[in-house]
């Protein structure tokens, strides 16, 4: 309880008195100024409950089966939990509880206790966005990133050498991987995620040989922009080649280094394999206190934005220490954004990795399959969804060819499929997963994922149905599968079908997991029309987005509705202090 | 003539990044190419390949760990010889020809192809890699022509009679069905090819002057990172503490090494027989390693015997070599077809401890004699620690298996002293699903520098994953 006390004040005080200032003040969110009656009336009404009787059997590894597992002593975590129970009906709540619909753990509320459950749901819904805490936001906490570096990802690494050098090179810096825990905000395996920071020797001699190969291939017309093209090197060829490399200008004692190293070759085999290009610093200075360097904050929007290094523009507005300004930064945001192409590609593989569609570019499948062009037309279509401005409702109802937005393009269901024969978990994983934040732990160790062929059962959803008729599959997969039945009317090429294995697909769902979107669903039209109107979706994008922004998982909840244009929610994350900000 | 940047070339290739080595190149396109393989010690690191014939039996042939950590080969009934350069090798298991097998199936396409496939990482047949072999990927983009010998060590070839070169039986340009590279069959011919206009070793100014702006650069890195480290704490400041730990470890050197005058080295004492097979080996072995050591040759390649050991009979072959230390030899080596009457013989439903896998062990071991002393020679004249050795053959059990195939590296390069156990699922007693060694290959061809994150079989991406224990191949300089 008092964690909840902690949080509120904190969230006040810190709002208001602690936060560094930048040259716009942030107000406080329309959340943190209508739920406090909600956080007030859990931590008062609610929070004995749970920890007194609901997590006796609802916590990991216990018997009760929830969307996410209460956390003893986890007031903020239970919080956000209890909140989405029966999608926010207090009734039915009560109702199951209290045995009065079938509870395996038999009553747990007196009658009194409906009222204390109505107050709560009723502040609730007072809120002007989901509760902050529980499976997909309880990360989005607000709490400020420490000072840190941030090792540049395969695509930035590649994309700033091209910039700097006009050549080409490929490190293969690993990307994270994916951390299932059952019960945390899952972690997707983004390329830029800084779990996979450590620089271990492999990465440190492919680093070092790529510097050396960048040296060796320099290209003249690059080398005589820098001043470099006369040995020996100049201080103003010293000064602009390292400026570039370290995205902010040398000092005077780094200049003096570079003098040591004599040639031009030796000079950039050294900067491409030095701390300060390999990593994106976030540390601030001496001066700045708690707030990056204009500097950092041109890098991390433009390597955010466009996967490349800060252009002459944004190093122009950093020289000035434009940056801090919210207006300045939003301005400067907005004119990347604009720039189609890079911006694109940056955002795009966003969307590749949080769908997990890459795979479908290079996936072996019988049946004549072209991955090069499947993935293509996906690329293509979130293209499409940005440039028109669109919104994650965009995304999901864009109608394109006959298929219903992203989850009915070929590149989706390739990628979630096996190379003969469609796979409704890795579907239904995908979905609940990455789209809705559901808690799921990892299949157990000794798990068999062979289908039997049995005569009698000749579609796939049929030989899935020892997952519900086992109760500890069941467990998880009725979380998983019904969102990739959904999908049986696409084969594992993404084309559209009517049989499988003969018999006539299946694609009715019913989705009851105490979701804003449970009821039955003809087919994945239906769901994906009610998935994108969605508060489960929209939390979990933001949750996601800032993973991929941030490179870590960590998160303050921004204000985001299913039609809120994807181009405006990125402008006001880099518009919050908290983008800015390192302690 | 405008000098052709390193990208062009690799794109000529087929090898940019993602691409399998495929492509119908001459050695006259890389004339002008500079040798810039990476240095170690100061010195250019240099590579040989060892292929030995017919894989080995799993369950025979991995060491043991013992109780403190370390490694003994003496109880592999095959690795046995390799005991005194245990602490300078990478034993690998686990890694299986992958690439032989269609998507979701256990059986290889053919089982014959792995002969090809053990160094290119894709084949069709027996007779057919697919791609370019990774030493002709390293002498195509590494090395100038001359700074490359190949030799056979083939007594089928007859090389005391013909002195022809003959074609490899791993050594692939990747070019079609016509693709073997030729060896050298006679160690007199291949000690001319390496010593025609030998003169000197010393370093030249410009390895002197390399090693030292290396060493310049280490010490600012250094710099940088204390600078950074200032104002971090935790976790955050523990990633540089770790990559300064790295660039300390990458630092390692090796002691340097001079061939002042041209080696005498004895390249008679054989006849056409197979008693001779040892002194073939051991001459060819003594030319390579004098090469490689005064620095006429960067990137050899042996191959010890032919294919499925052919028609040889074991049995003479090792009671004639004079420094072989078997004893007790199994009946059945003495057989005039080998392949036939006792590899193919041995049993794949486990039933261990036959006459046949004995003989089979045996004949096996007698190989690793051969590489103890090919390893020995190039240790002896101090080229072994900047020697990356890549020693491998080309199915696991010798009823053609690709699977849990035995790999080895050894000398420099890499961290060594160490037992990589790569992820080998059972299925049946000798199938597994393996780790690809396409991996390794990769491990192999970046750590020359080639811009490459598959070889061959492009489904295989990147350099090894982590083994069982968590151990990762290093590099080190």
């Amino acid at each position: 309880m008092n964690l909840i006390r902690v949080i509120l004040v904190f969230s006040v005080f810190a709002t208001g008195c602690i936060r560094p200032s930048s040259e716009n003040k942030r107000t406080p969110s329309q959340t943190e100024q209508t739920c406090a009656p909600a956080l007030q009336s859990y931590t008062q009404l609610i929070e004995p409950i749970v920890e007194k009787r609901c997590i006796k059997c609802h916590v990991l590894g216990g018997s009760g089966a929830l969307l996410a597992a209460f956390q003893a002593g986890d007031a903020a975590w239970n919080m956000a939990v209890f909140s989405r129970l029966k999608g926010g009906n207090a009734e039915a709540v009560f109702k199951k509880a209290s045995n009065q619909e079938s509870h395996a753990g038999g009553k747990q509320l007196e009658d009194s206790d409906l009222d204390k459950i109505k107050t709560f749901f009723t502040a609730v819904s007072q809120c002007a966005a989901p509760l902050p805490g529980g499976p997909q936001a309880a990360l989005c906490n607000g709490k400020p990133l420490p000072r840190r570096v941030n090792l540049l990802s395969r695509l930035e690494l590649k994309n700033t050498v091209r910039e700097i050098a006009g050549i080409e090179v490929d490190v293969n810096i690993p990307a994270a991987s994916a951390v299932e825990d059952g019960n945390k905000n899952p972690r997707l395996a983004f390329s830029n995620d800084q779990k996979s920071r450590t620089i271990d020797p492999n990465l440190a001699f492919n680093l070092k040989q790529t510097a050396a190969t960048i040296a060796k291939d320099f290209t003249p017309a690059k080398r005589e922009a820098l001043g470099c093209s006369a040995e020996p090197l100049t201080d103003s060829c010293l000064q602009t080649l390292g400026a570039r490399v370290y995205r902010r200008p040398l000092v005077a004692e780094e200049l003096t280094d570079l003098k040591t190293l004599g040639t031009f070759a030796n000079v950039v085999t050294y900067l491409f394999q030095s701390p300060d290009f390999l990593y994106r610093t976030e540390m601030g200075s001496e001066t700045s206190g708690e707030t990056m360097t204009s500097y950092e904050i041109a890098s991390a929007l433009s390597y955010l934005l466009t996967a490349l290094p800060p252009d002459t523009a944004l190093m122009e507005a950093a020289s000035r220490g434009a940056l801090h300004e919210l207006a300045a930064r939003r301005t400067q945001a907005e004119r990347l954004l604009a720039g189609a192409t890079t911006a694109n590609e940056a955002l795009q593989k966003f969307f590749v990795e949080w769908l997990e569609i890459g795979r479908s570019e290079t996936a072996d499948k019988v049946g004549t399959y072209d991955g090069k062009a499947v993935f293509a037309e996906t690329q293509a279509f979130i293209k499409k969804v940005l440039s028109e401005d669109g919104s994650l409702e965009t995304l999901l109802t864009r109608e394109e060819g006959g298929r219903l937005g992203i989850l009915q393009q070929k590149a989706f269901l390739a990628s979630h499929s096996n190379n003969n024969s469609t796979a409704p978990v890795k579907v239904g994983k995908t979905v609940a997963r990455n789209m809705l934040c559901l808690a799921l732990p990892p299949p157990p160790a000794n798990v068999n994922n062979e289908l039997k062929d049995t005569p009698d059962l000749k579609t796939t959803r049929a030989k899935l149905a020892m997952h519900t008729a086992n109760a500890t599959c069941a467990s998880c997969h009725a979380r998983i599968d019904p969102f990739g039945f959904a999908f049986e009317n696409f084969d594992q090429l993404g084309m559209s079908r009517m049989v499988d294995n003969g018999e006539p697909v299946n694609t009715r769902v019913e989705i009851a997991l105490g979701l804003s979107i449970d009821k039955a669903y003809e087919s994945s039209d239906d769901l994906i029309r009610s998935m994108s109107q969605s508060q489960e979706l929209t939390a979990c994008f933001d949750s996601f987005f800032q993973q991929y922004a941030y490179g870590t998982l960590s998160c303050e909840a921004q204000t985001l509705n299913p039609n809120t244009s994807i181009r405006e929610y990125i402008l006001n994350l880099i518009s919050s202090d908290r983008f800015i900000t390192r302690i | 003539m405008m000098q052709r940047t390193r990208r062009a070339i690799l794109k000529d290739l087929g090898i940019v990044a993602s691409t399998p080595l495929l492509g119908t190149f001459g050695l006259s396109l890389f004339a002008g190419e500079e040798a810039w393989a990476q240095s170690i010690g100061g010195k250019p690191l240099k590579f040989l390949s060892i292929s030995f014939p017919h894989g080995a039996v799993n369950g025979d042939w991995e060491p043991k760990r013992l109780p403190d950590g370390s490694l003994s080969l003496l109880e592999s009934k095959i690795l046995a010889p390799l005991e005194p350069f245990k602490n300078r090798l990478a034993i690998f298991s686990g890694l299986g020809h992958e690439t032989l097998k269609p998507p979701g199936s256990l059986s290889p396409t053919s089982t014959h192809a792995g002969l090809a496939a053990s160094f290119t990482g894709l084949a069709t047949g027996d007779s057919k890699g697919s791609s370019a072999s990774i030493d002709f990927a390293m002498s195509q983009m590494l090395f100038k022509s001359d700074k490359v010998l190949r030799v056979g060590c083939f007594l089928s070839y007859n090389a005391a009679q013909g002195l022809d070169d003959v074609p490899s039986e791993i050594c692939y340009s990747g070019a079609g069905d016509s693709n073997r590279l030729s060896v050298i069959a006679h160690p007199q011919k291949s000690f001319d090819r390496a010593f025609a206009a030998f003169t000197s070793s010393a370093p030249t100014p410009e390895e002197t002057a390399k090693k030292q702006a290396d060493e310049n650069m280490n010490n600012l890195l250094r710099k940088q990172l204390a600078r950074l480290e200032k104002r971090l704490k935790g976790d955050e400041l523990n990633v540089l503490l770790k990559h300064r730990e790295t660039i300390e470890g990458l630092g390692k050197g090796v002691n340097a090494f001079t061939c002042a005058a041209k080696p005498v080295i004895t390249t008679s004492g054989f006849t056409a027989a197979d008693a001779s097979m040892a002194a073939v080996t051991q001459r060819q072995a003594d030319v390579v390693a004098a090469a490689l050591a005064c620095g006429t040759v960067s990137l050899a390649s042996i191959e010890i015997m032919s294919r499925s050991h052919g028609s040889y009979n074991m049995n003479t072959v090792i009671t004639s070599d004079p420094l072989s230390q078997i004893k007790d030899l199994s009946p059945l080596l003495n057989s005039t077809n080998f392949h036939n009457d006792v590899a193919h013989k041995l049993s794949t439903d486990g039933n261990f401890n036959t006459e046949e896998q004995k003989a089979f062990n045996q004949s096996q071991r007698w190989y690793m004699e051969q590489v103890a002393y090919i390893l020995a020679q190039l240790d002896k004249r101090g080229v072994l620690d900047s020697t990356l050795v890549m020693i491998g053959t080309e199915m696991g059990h010798p009823q053609h298996l690709g699977d849990a195939a035995p790999f080895l590296l050894a000398g420099g390069g890499f961290k060594m002293g160490r037992w990589f156990e790569h992820k080998a699922e059972k299925v049946q007693t000798y199938q597994h699903r393996c780790t690809p060694h396409n991996h390794l290959l990769v491990n192999v061809a970046q750590r020359f520098g080639l811009n490459v994150n598959t070889f061959g079989d492009t489904r295989f991406q990147g350099g090894l994953p982590a083994d069982t224990r968590g151990q990762m191949l290093e590099p080190v300089l």
